[in-house]
């Protein structure tokens, strides 16, 4: 269990977003407070503190390993085709459920390709939004069994 | 169009040239058989008059030995009577003139009697008498030579009773009877030879006389041929004349280059054009082979310019000019058979204007659809592009009025009522417009599809409208159809959507979707409503971009539904239109292909 603790009370869940418009970013934050309280989520705005993030690199020295991780495809620097190829390809990494989640519909198949665990594209309208964070939120944080439930998190190997 | 199997020659004027050189080598034969003809019969004239001739000689060399014969018997007749007369007047008068005559007259005698016998070598009778001749000949020489040779002291009666012995007179009658018999044979042979002669000689006569009178008939028949075979001639030489002039005429009044040629290429004949266009002059292309006009990329493999059997037209080749520039040319072939054999008439046409034109025309076409496209790829990213930040507007003035609605005061409520709606409106309509540039460049190759799936998955898509409007919908059994499944299914979306929504208030809407075979090739589908109803000048208008007939109070709609629908019909080489009756209802009709003709 995650240590952090938010205004709402211990943290149950960690995700990582991967997103650079801050507009998104906060729509996704609020949609996230409003499905669930207990839910942290870390931004990254781009690929490569994205990688940062996720190898404990530099600044994010300290930061937790996420549950599950958000993934816009359109990102300066790194691309997001390249941080879920290097996701997939790092043994710790690969098995964090890494969701995509873009506006273009172009990039399903390829994602899937390089090993997504699903493809979600944004819906345009708000209720929509709100309605698939809810979604994500019933399903892969509340529904599946993930790797952190079991011992593996621990094992960095 | 090019055929390739053989072809009988075509007609052509110059048919008309080959049958006049047919006709003028028939007069030349019907003339030379005439003169010929002629020719003949002159020649046997002339044999026949030679052979008269021959005869007539004959004849004459006949009538001229008896008279030669007549003349050396009457002669020697002469001599005979001297022979006497010299003698006796020698004896009584014992002159030496009488012995000189007597001397003379006796070997003329037989002179003659000799010539006689040669000239008369051929007729037997004649020289049956000759010996008698000669013997009374001696005898005569042997009478008077007895009166020469009395002795010069004879007596006179003794003299006298020589004379009067009567032994030379006797001799002297006995020989004139032979001459003048000899002389009746002589005249008698001349009077049968002549005879024979001129009978011969009539019927020759006859024979030159006909034979004169064919020879001139057929003359005069020959002559009137040539006459009239010359006039024959001249008519069609004229009319050969005529015919090559019209030809020529044609040739020349072309507005193409014409070119006829051998088989083997060989130019024998070319228009004014033709030299004008490949730069050459006074017949200079006459003997030239015809690819010599042609660039060598267009050749045949062989080299020639163009194969012997490519009858036909439209051949595009590269054609050079004198001066070795090169330009398009456009070749139409075509044979025809006259006495020379086979010939190539060939068009020739600078296209060189028409392939500008038609470079150009694909140019700008080409200009046309990459601007198209590129409008349609502009149209969907603006529209994906714009869709990103305006998403942020209309989420966040969504948060705002779900968090602060009764928080701030009445127009800030307004306010971002106004912001909410506006946000949201331009979302509708900036997902139709993407939609519209999608029907354009989001396009999957037309597949036979069941237009009724179809439909069951656009009232799928329906469902909450249908069921909000408690709509009564019902179809026939729908066909296959050669169409974009996605493009198919929004194009019932949109029909069944407006069907819907145009409805008057208070009533149940009732749909019903047809389809009936329009022709072998397409079907007809009706999607027929009770609604609103459409006036109906407005039927066209309702197909345009942002056409709308309603207030947004009324009914919400971007007016980019029917453009879409008529686009994808469109794309689908199909009609769509509508007929309508105010508040009654409206049937849409659209068509599209069938997945198989239907024989």
């Amino acid at each position: 269990m995650n240590m952090n603790m938010n205004k709402d009370g211990p943290v149950k869940a960690d995700i990582l977003l991967v997103e650079d418009n801050p507009g998104d970013v906060r729509l996704t934050e609020e949609a996230f407070r409003a499905a669930d309280p207990t839910i942290l989520v870390h931004v990254a705005a781009d690929g490569v503190e994205a990688m940062d993030f996720l190898k404990q690199d530099g600044a994010h020295a300290a930061a937790p390993r996420p549950d599950l991780i958000l993934l816009d495809l359109n990102l300066p620097r790194m691309g997001g085709r390249e941080v879920l190829e290097q996701i997939k390809a790092d043994e710790s990494l690969k098995i964090i459920p890494t969701i995509i989640l873009t506006t273009s519909e172009a990039d399903i198949i390829e994602s899937y390709r390089r090993h997504a665990n699903c493809y979600l594209t944004k819906p345009i309208h708000l209720d929509e939004f709100e309605r698939v964070v809810k979604i994500i939120d019933e399903f892969w944080l509340k529904t599946v069994r993930l790797p952190a439930d079991t011992d593996e998190k621990s094992e960095p190997q | 169009m090019h055929e390739r199997s053989p072809r009988p020659p075509r007609a052509c004027s110059m048919i008309a040239t080959v049958e006049t050189t047919r006709d003028i080598s028939a007069l030349d034969r019907r003339a030379t058989l005439a003169f010929g003809a002629a020719l003949l019969t002159l020649l046997a004239i002339g044999a026949v008059a030679y052979w008269a001739i021959v005869v007539s000689d004959e004849r004459e060399r006949a009538v001229n030995h008896t008279h030669d014969v007549l003349g050396q018997l009457r002669q020697l007749l002469t001599d005979v009577v001297v022979s006497q007369s010299s003698s006796r007047g020698f004896a009584i008068s014992r002159d030496a003139r009488e012995l000189a005559a007597y001397r003379r007259a006796i070997p003329a005698a037989a002179d003659h009697a000799a010539t006689v016998r040669s000239l008369t070598f051929d007729n037997p009778a004649q020289q049956d008498q000759l010996p008698l001749l000669e013997q009374l000949l001696r005898e005569n020489e042997a009478a008077t030579g007895t009166l020469i040779n009395l002795p010069p002291e004879t007596e006179k009666p003794a003299i006298a009773a020589a004379l009067l012995s009567g032994h030379a007179l006797d001799t002297m009658t006995k020989i004139r009877k032979l001459v003048l018999a000899m002389q009746d044979e002589e005249l008698q042979l001349l009077t049968e030879r002549n005879l024979a002669t001129a009978e011969s000689v009539d019927s020759r006569e006859v024979i030159l006389l006909i034979g004169t009178s064919l020879g001139l008939a057929v003359i005069i028949i020959a002559g009137l041929i040539v006459r009239r075979d010359a006039r024959r001639r001249r008519q069609a030489e004229r009319s050969m004349a005529e015919s090559e002039a019209r030809y020529r005429c044609v040739l020349e009044a072309a507005p193409d280059a014409m070119v006829v040629s051998r088989p083997s290429g060989e130019i024998v004949l070319a228009n004014r054009q033709a030299e004008k266009q490949f730069g050459y002059e006074g017949g200079a292309l006459i003997g030239l082979p015809l690819a010599d006009l042609l660039a060598e990329a267009g050749l045949g493999e062989h080299g020639d310019a163009i194969a012997a059997d490519a009858d036909g037209a439209g051949i595009e080749r590269v054609g050079r000019h004198r001066d070795g520039s090169e330009f398009p040319v456009e070749l139409t072939v075509s044979h025809f058979e006259n006495a020379d054999g086979l010939l190539l008439t060939t068009a020739i046409r600078d296209i060189t204007v028409r392939q500008r034109a038609e470079r150009q025309l694909a140019e700008t076409m080409a200009e046309l659809k990459r601007s198209n496209t590129e409008l349609g790829q502009f149209a969907h990213i603006a529209s994906h592009d714009l869709q990103e930040p305006l998403r942020m507007v209309a989420s966040y003035t969504q948060l705002l009025s779900r968090r602060y609605k009764g928080k701030l005061d009445a127009d800030a409520d307004e306010f971002i009522g106004f912001a909410v709606d506006g946000a949201h409106r331009m979302q509708r309509l900036i997902q139709d417009l993407l939609m519209y540039s999608q029907v354009g460049t989001k396009r999957n190759p037309l597949a036979a599809v069941s237009s009724e799936e179809a439909l069951l998955t656009s009232l799928k898509n329906l469902r909450s409208a249908i069921a909000d409007s408690k709509a009564e919908i019902s179809h026939d059994t729908l066909p296959m159809v050669l169409a974009d499944q996605t493009q198919l299914v929004q194009l019932f979306q949109n029909l069944i959507g407006n069907a819907i929504k145009y409805q008057s208030p208070g009533r149940t809407p009732q749909i019903h979707i047809s389809a009936k075979r329009r022709n072998r090739k397409s079907w007809q589908f009706s999607v027929q409503d009770n609604g609103l109803g459409i006036e109906e000048k407005y039927y066209s208008r309702i197909f345009g971009m942002f056409q709308r007939l309603h207030s947004r109070e009324q009914f919400a709609g971007t007016g980019i539904g029917l453009a879409i629908c008529k686009k994808i019909v469109e794309q689908h080489g199909g009609t769509i239109s509508v007929e309508s009756q105010p508040n009654v209802g409206s049937v849409f009709q659209f068509s599209l292909s069938a997945s198989e003709a239907r024989a």
